[in-house]
């Protein structure tokens, strides 16, 4: 390891110096609706080749877990780097206390990092996503100025609607500090793992960041992602009622 | 047995309940900040968990379950007393060569869960919904004495 970082109770590792070819990209997966925006950047950072130079921990807000790849025992956030895309990957869900100083903290890294976009690839979970065959992909930026990065895409605009979690946290600090961040959500399955999601999802990231992404594979693995991913979608869904998800399927008051 | 020893009897069993009342409040507490205890979802004799939604409606409880590799036609639901059990083989027995933390070779070749349901659910009367495209299971529960309407 070469530099070690504390944010607020959050620990950001570097194991070796890096910095990124302009425009930077940094992409978010946190175990979240349909484990959509996890199995989406897995996806990124295994068909790009990311390479792991980072790692995120805490004493004071994450489980006291540490995960075990290849023999080498690793934080429960990983962060990885390769050309102009950083990928940052969480193993465990989030506890809603460590929301705030987590995506503040994030946002400070990605900011130290010279990072020029956030995009957070996401699922937002639809009622009737048994009947849809292909998700819809939705899309909302924190400054005007990022809608460049997005307009002439495969996805629409979010115009109405609640944002819970995470990202809600992370869009809201990025838009007060004039960060671009990028959420792209896909319509998904709450409590269900969801790779199809995440596939649809890649579709529209790829044109963003620039890179060939083949979401073949991923939908061919779907069953078995869904298969080993129960667990993880288990814990991740009480965090998501405690962050009241719910939220997300009502209409805000001014619109009623 | 005399009233001292009846008085401490009682004193005892109170602290009891006191204790117990203590635990049940941790728990619930614990449970609220760092999550539910961590269970496996699967067992070493082949058997997986899979995960479930259960949504509540006026007249009709809406379990949704989902079951990637499983194969549909082997589906078994049974209602009995306030439970719901389902089975469903997979499509084949799906191995794994390192799962786990301990990196076992395992093998599964089938879901099962039993599902408490509410009072109120009548287990022996529902229906069945297969959307086999997506290895995902609707069971529709109605609830009991909710049927009848009154129009206004």
């Amino acid at each position: 390891m070469i530099r070690e970082e504390f944010y607020n109770g959050i620990i950001i590792q570097e194991y070796e110096e890096y910095m990124g070819e302009r425009p930077f990209y940094g992409v978010l997966g946190i175990p979240e609706s349909g484990l959509v925006s996890s199995i989406a950047t897995s996806h990124l950072i295994n068909m790009l080749g990311l390479k792991e130079v980072g790692g995120i921990d805490s004493i004071r807000y994450f489980p006291p877990v540490t995960v075990v790849h290849n023999g080498d025992p690793k934080p429960p956030m990983r962060i990885f780097y390769k050309d102009h895309v950083m990928a940052i990957v969480s193993e465990v869900p989030i506890n809603p206390s460590g929301v705030h100083p987590l995506m503040i903290a994030l946002i400070d890294y990605l900011q130290k990092k010279r990072c020029d976009h956030i995009i957070v690839p996401m699922g937002i979970a639809v009622p009737n996503r048994m009947e849809i065959e292909k998700p819809s992909v939705y899309w909302i930026v924190s400054r005007k100025e990022s809608e460049e990065l997005v307009k002439n895409l495969n996805a629409k605009r979010l115009e109405e609607g609640f944002l819970a979690g995470p990202y809600a946290v992370l869009l809201k600090e990025a838009r007060r500090r004039g960060v671009s961040a990028v959420l792209l959500m896909a319509e998904s399955f709450l409590e269900f793992p969801d790779p199809a999601a995440a596939a649809a999802v890649l579709d529209v990231m790829s044109k963003i960041l620039n890179v060939e992404i083949d979401v073949k594979p991923l939908l061919e693995k779907a069953e078995e992602i869904r298969l080993k991913t129960r667990e993880l979608m288990q814990h991740t869904r009480h965090m998501l009622t405690q962050m009241k998800k719910g939220y997300e399927q009502q209409m805000p008051l001014m619109y009623v | 047995m005399s009233s001292y020893e009846s008085f401490w009897r009682r004193v005892l069993r109170e602290i009891k309940e006191i204790e117990e009342e203590f635990e049940r409040v941790f728990e619930e507490i614990s449970t609220a900040m760092i999550g539910p205890p961590v269970k496996p979802m699967w067992s070493t004799d082949g058997v997986l968990e899979p995960l479930i939604n259960v949504h509540e409606e006026d007249d009709k409880y809406i379990i949704t379950i989902d079951l990637p590799y499983g194969d549909m036609k082997s589906l078994s639901v049974t209602g009995e007393e306030n439970k719901i059990t389902v089975s469903c083989r997979l499509k084949r027995n799906v191995k794994f060569e390192k799962w786990g933390t301990v990196q076992r070779c395992t093998e599964f070749k089938e879901y099962r869960k039993t599902i408490l349901m509410p009072d109120d659910a009548d287990v022996t009367n529902f229906s069945v919904e297969k959307l086999e495209s997506k290895c995902i299971v609707r069971i529709v529960v109605p609830r009991i004495g909710r049927i009848s309407r009154r129009i206004y």
